[in-house]
């Protein structure tokens, strides 16, 4: 399956039709499916209109960019007008939006050709679960295995190659573990970026939406179409519009990296394989012309411990009228997550913020000698999903959530396999509103190494 | 690491809570509270005034 930005030149150069595409990728969705669950819903009649008007727009000469055409969908927190929008769960089951969410009508504006909703956690944060209407997301480099989550069906989906991009949101690292246990990219964006307006809300002090695609060019190419000012959502940030694209082939010479070592060897002590993994980044981008360097910063638990009050608590803020009148219509995962919640008391919320403002001050002052900070995504390979338990993200330390909680951007890209043969993630992050800078070295590094180069058996 | 709510005390924050779970629910949550009242108590301590959070009141002016 070609990348976002190889279809987007086929098309342009007429050697592909966006019919033809999206035939393709919607027949490869639904083979797969039965074994993926990567999509709770398929839209084959909007995918199919939309595909027919981009066609018409290539022949007429008049594609609206590179997402003209191109096969996407969208995790099931992303309100689609007409369609049902459930965040997986029993509880929305019947919700049909009237209206696209701003992200949705970003990329509809844009060309894109959406085939279908995919499958997240619970509400984007209870699962892998197997009590919800639709089972959990299964990882196309051994069904067996857990995607990471929330935006599980975009990692399988990507991954697999039944959509070029999808829609993921990171609350803790909801699309950066997925991504990185799938071997793709997805980048959680500065906080205010990109809009939340008509997407589920997990936590309103975290939340994130970001694109996930096969490679970083994808990314920013996705990423390029979602951002801008949106009135509707108080969160998004009166800036203007970052120009993501034209210094993506600008290379790494002169940046300087920090490597959180303490991260990844000590407080969140990573695989064998992980650990090569971000040495070989470090060392690939050095070889390039960055500059590497050792970085401090406060103990990976401090900023678990701040990030898990906040998301929690904003969560059962969220769900507490529908957890005290439809407690039973909640899968068990996201269910007890969300009674634990309810333990969290005002002064340890506050007390959780007020330590997150220390963090953001901590990691600003760490990087006023380097450009980017680079660590693992995931601690390792993909476990089994069934021995995904219920508590799993309170007992491993959590090596994304810092990054949500200073709201800087961070990206994950592959950076090898693992002994079981499965991908690893590294994590590059920026200073915020320097999401172009993280792209840009992401980009450099895919460039320089031959990971996409080797695909599952399913993509 | 930290001890799990005790039962009267955890019993009584789900109750505060409003949550219908069953006896076994509520055994089986309590028994992972440790993790939150471990993170609770680590970011206790006293704080300077600049840490506060910025979003607490924006003053709006009709017009």
């Amino acid at each position: 399956m070609p990348t976002i930005a190889e279809a987007g030149r086929q098309i342009a150069a007429k050697q592909i039709s966006p019919v033809e595409l999206t035939e393709t990728c919607l027949a490869k969705a639904e083979a797969e499916n039965p074994a993926l669950h990567a999509f709770i819903r398929f839209t084959p009649e909007i995918a199919r209109a939309q595909a027919q008007a981009a066609e018409a727009r290539q022949m007429a000469g008049g594609l609206l960019g590179p997402l003209d055409g191109i096969p996407i969908a969208h995790k099931d927190i992303y309100e689609t007008a007409g369609v049902p929008t459930t965040g997986h769960s029993r509880m929305l089951i019947d919700h049909v939006p009237t209206s696209d969410a701003a992200v949705v009508r970003l990329w509809r504006e844009a060309g894109a050709v959406m085939l279908g909703k995919l499958a997240t956690h619970e509400f984007a944060w209870g699962g892998p679960s197997f009590d919800l209407p639709w089972p959990p997301a299964r990882n196309p480099w051994d069904v067996s295995r857990f995607t990471g989550g929330s935006s599980s069906g975009t990692g399988a989906a990507v991954a697999s190659g039944s959509i070029l991009g999808g829609t993921g949101s990171d609350t803790g690292g909801s699309i950066r573990g997925p991504a990185g246990l799938c071997g793709i990219a997805g980048i959680e964006p500065t906080y205010g970026l990109c809009s939340r307006s008509g997407v589920l809300p997990l936590s309103q002090s975290l939340d994130t939406t970001g694109p996930m695609a096969s490679t970083v060019e994808d990314c920013a190419l996705l990423l390029d179409a979602m951002t801008g000012h949106d009135a509707t959502d108080p969160s998004s940030a009166m800036r203007p519009k970052p120009d993501l694209l034209s210094g993506l082939n600008a290379g790494v010479k002169g940046l300087r990296i920090g490597v959180i070592r303490h991260f990844h060897e000590d407080d969140c002590k990573v695989s064998p394989a992980t650990a090569t993994g971000i040495a070989h980044v470090a060392e690939t981008l050095r070889g390039l012309g960055a500059e590497i360097q050792e970085v401090t910063l406060p103990p990976l638990a401090d900023f678990n411990a701040a990030g898990w009050l906040i998301l929690a608590a904003d969560a059962f803020a969220v769900h507490e009228p529908w957890m005290r009148d439809r407690l039973r219509a909640y899968g068990a995962f996201l269910r007890d997550r969300l009674a634990l919640a309810a333990t969290i008391t005002a002064a340890d919320y506050l007390n959780a913020q007020r330590r997150r403002r220390e963090l953001c001050d901590a990691v600003a002052g760490a990087m006023i000698g380097c450009d980017l900070l680079l660590t693992a995504a995931q601690p390792g390979e993909a476990k089994p999903i069934e021995q995904v338990g219920k508590w799993a993200s309170f007992e491993t330390p959590n090596l994304t959530i810092p990054f949500n909680l200073t709201g800087q951007p961070a990206l994950s890209v592959c950076a090898g396999f693992g002994e079981g043969g499965m991908p690893v993630g590294a994590q590059l992050i920026g200073r915020p509103w320097e999401d172009a800078t993280v792209l840009r070295a992401g980009h450099a590094y895919e460039q320089a190494t031959t990971w996409r180069g080797r695909r599952p058996a399913m993509g | 690491m930290a001890e799990p709510f005790d039962k009267p005390q955890f019993d009584a924050l789900m109750a505060r809570a409003g949550l219908d779970l069953t006896e076994a629910e509520r055994e089986a949550i309590r028994a992972a509270s440790h993790h939150l009242v471990a993170a609770a108590a680590s970011v206790r301590a006293p704080r300077e005034v600049s840490v506060e959070t910025a979003t607490t009141f924006a003053p709006r002016v009709a017009g």
